[in-house]
Order: structure tokens, then C-alpha cells, then sequence
């Protein structure tokens, strides 16, 4: 068996793993890294073949969480557990449903619930050479505003392909055919953020705005600041870990949406973002923590 | 947004709104958060609704809140009316006032 481990939110997984292909398989979904694992650790997933069958089985612990044939489905399987296992104790700052770019060594924060277009806003802002952090989920630090991302490949669901598509040389369009479904069966094409635009290790970016994004194929671009109430409201329903914090997250979600400006961001193609990059980045000069 | 009949309308002024327990406010100047800690929702109030709903103290009136908010707007009594109703409706539906 191969063992790897997961780590996000302060805490970690351990995967064991029967072999090298489904080793590659897993690798080519989530991030992770060399280390010993405890069998007797509290998140412990395990993947091999069913003897047989050849199916995929995958446990956490004790408990089957799949088993069948298709690939897709055990690593859409494998994604939402882990990342509801490592989120769900997490106590130290924010956990909020949402895409995250590194611009400029400060971290864009795209918060939203699903299908509000953050994966391909995500997608635009790496192909104009930004850091990909996540397209899913960020922990914050409530202090320093630190944001860490849950690395993932892009999620780009079936309506705004051919969008993200464009951003890409043909050829590459062409190899990014990693295919999986959404839990309602819709069609989600994976695509490794270094196939938009080569990406640099970092970490460290402070959250430094946030854009709350609509993608709407019928309604004007628009993007109009919001208030600090309009950003919490909207952070409130993006939030995971509300019930390890304290209210809630009420004060924390209030502190940081007074603290980094939130704007809304409504778009139908991104012909109409050429401006957004120039003026993120003349927001982004000016410090928002006090 | 539920839609009121012309019947409710008048019905409702004479009743007494007030804000009910259970929820954690958090103001922003003049806009307001509401949290339902029971149900996890949030409910948002712009700087309007805040007023409305700082206004529901289960003493006053409907009518009497209508009255305190349309002093300040002569020319457009009908579209403040019509704003403080559906306001009341959304903060009644949400159980963020009640009435007596």
C-alpha cells in the first residue's frame, strides 16, 4: 500500500493507497503529500480495486463511502468527504465556500454558493497570470486574514466550458478531458490550472477583496461595490464552520467583511472583464488592514 | 416576495409590531444584520428596513410607524407605504417581528 497525506484547515488525512495507477488517480485530483500514516488516525481513507470486480473501493475507516466502477465518481467521492472531514473541526478562523486567486501577493476572495460562476472567474483570473489557490474552499485567519485554499483542479461546469475553453491554446483545450458529475449528474470537466497558465508555489496571501460573483448569460456586466452588511450577509450563507464559531461566525464574518472591501461582480462573458484586472489592481495597492 | 391584497393592507395598521427574540443583531452603520440563531439565518436590513424594524418596539402602531416615516417623505407618502408593507411582510415572513 501507498500512503499519502492531506492537509488543510489544520488538519490532516491520511490515503492509503493499493497501487501506483490508483496513486495517479488520486494525485490527479487533490494535492498531497509523502508521509507516514496511523491506522489508528481519526481520518484515515484507504482506495484499492475490489478483488473481482476490479471496482473501486473507497472507506473511511470503517465506513464504505464507494464502490463501483466509475473513476469519476470515486474521486468526486474522495474530494467532498476529505474536504468535509478536514473543514468540519475547524475552529480557527473562517471556513467559506469559495474560489481564491493569488494577485499581486494579496489573495482574491470569490465566495458563492454553487453554480455563481466562482470557478470561472477563477479561471479568467489565472489566465491573466494570477496564482490559482482554490475553486471550492478557504479557511481565513480572522487575525491576519491569511487565506489558505483546498487545491483541487478547476471545476468548470459544462455551460461555462467553452468560456474557459478560450482561454486556453486548442491543443491543451483538447487534453483537459477529465470528466466528473455533479451530485444532481451534471457534467463537471476538470482542468489543472497550470494548463491556462504556468503556476508558482506560494503561500501567505492576505485576503485582500473579495467579489461576489454572478454569471448570467442575459444581464449587464456590472461591478458595484457593496457594503460591509451586503459582504457578511453574503459570507454568512457561504459559510461552512458556523457552528464551531463563536455566534455562529456572526462577529467574525463582521470583522473581516469590514475590514477587506467586497464588490459584486456580475458578467457574461469575459470580453467584459478586460477592465477588472487594472482596477483590482489599483484597489489592491491600497492597504485594507488597519 | 409574498404579494399583499389590497384587503391586508389596511388591516394591518392597526396592529402593533414588535421585534422578536431569538435573533443576534449586528449593525453597520446604518444597515443592520439580523441572525435567527434557531434557523441559522441571516436576514439583511438596508439602512430603510433597519429604521422599520428599530421602530417596531410593540408599542407603536402600524399606522403610527407609517405616520414617523412618511413625515420625511411629503411627496412620495404611497411608495413609502407600499415599501414599510412589504418591508413589515419580509420581517414578519422571516419571524424577525411579530405582531400584537
Amino acid at each position: 500500500m501507498l500512503t499519502r497525506i492531506v492537509r488543510f484547515a489544520g488538519n490532516y488525512a491520511c490515503l492509503s493507497i493499493a497501487d501506483e495507477s490508483l496513486l495517479r488517480i488520486v494525485e490527479s485530483v487533490i494535492r498531497t503529500e509523502h508521509g507516514a500514516c496511523e491506522e489508528s488516525s481519526q481520518c484515515f481513507y484507504s482506495l484499492r480495486y475490489q478483488q473481482g470486480s476490479g471496482d473501486y473501493v473507497l472507506r473511511q475507516d470503517d465506513q464504505l463511502l464507494y464502490a463501483g466502477a466509475r473513476v469519476d465518481e470515486v474521486c468526486r467521492v474522495l474530494i467532498s468527504d476529505l474536504i468535509t472531514t478536514l473543514v468540519s473541526p475547524y475552529n480557527a478562523g473562517l471556513a467559506v465556500h469559495a474560489a481564491a486567486v493569488g494577485v499581486d501577493g494579496n489573495a482574491v476572495v470569490i465566495p458563492g454558493t454553487s453554480g455563481a460562476g466562482k470557478s470561472t472567474l477563477a479561471a479568467w483570473f489565472v489566465s491573466h497570470g494570477n496564482h490559482y489557490l482554490t475553486d471550492e474552499v478557504v479557511v481565513i485567519d480572522p487575525t491576519t486574514y491569511e487565506v489558505a485554499g483546498f487545491f483541487r483542479p478547476l471545476h468548470i461546469k459544462a455551460p461555462a466550458l467553452q468560456a474557459v475553453y478560450s482561454l486556453i491554446e486548442e491543443r491543451v483545450a483538447s487534453e483537459c478531458a477529465q470528466q466528473m458529475h455533479t451530485p444532481d449528474n451534471s457534467p463537471v470537466t476538470l482542468i489543472e490550472p497550470e494548463r491556462i497558465a504556468p503556476q508558482s508555489a506560494r503561500d501567505g496571501y492576505r485576503a485582500q477583496v473579495m467579489l461576489f460573483p454572478e454569471y448570467s448569460a442575459d444581464k449587464d456586466f456590472k461591478l458595484a461595490p457593496m457594503s460591509p452588511a451586503q459582504c457578511a450577509h453574503r459570507l454568512m450563507g457561504s459559510l461552512i464552520n458556523a457552528r464551531n464559531l463563536q455566534n455562529k461566525g456572526l462577529d467574525a464574518v463582521a470583522k473581516l467583511a469590514r475590514s477587506i472591501p467586497g464588490y459584486q461582480i456580475r458578467y457574461r462573458h469575459f470580453s467584459e472583464l478586460t477592465d477588472l484586472h487594472t482596477l483590482l489592481k489599483e484597489y489592491l495597492e491600497i492597504p485594507a488592514h488597519p | 416576495m409574498t404579494k399583499q391584497t389590497e384587503h391586508e393592507i389596511p388591516l394591518m395598521n392597526d396592529r402593533v409590531p414588535r421585534c422578536a427574540e431569538g435573533f443576534t443583531l449586528e449593525q453597520f452603520d446604518h444597515e443592520i444584520l439580523l441572525f435567527n440563531v434557531a434557523k441559522d439565518e441571516t436576514l439583511y436590513l438596508n439602512a430603510t428596513a433597519a429604521m422599520i424594524w428599530g421602530l417596531c418596539d410593540g408599542e407603536r402602531t402600524v399606522r403610527q410607524i407609517i405616520e414617523l416615516i412618511t413625515a420625511g417623505y411629503p411627496d412620495s407618502v404611497a411608495d413609502v407605504e407600499h415599501d414599510l408593507y412589504d418591508t413589515l411582510q419580509t420581517l414578519s415572513r422571516h419571524g424577525a417581528i411579530e405582531f400584537s
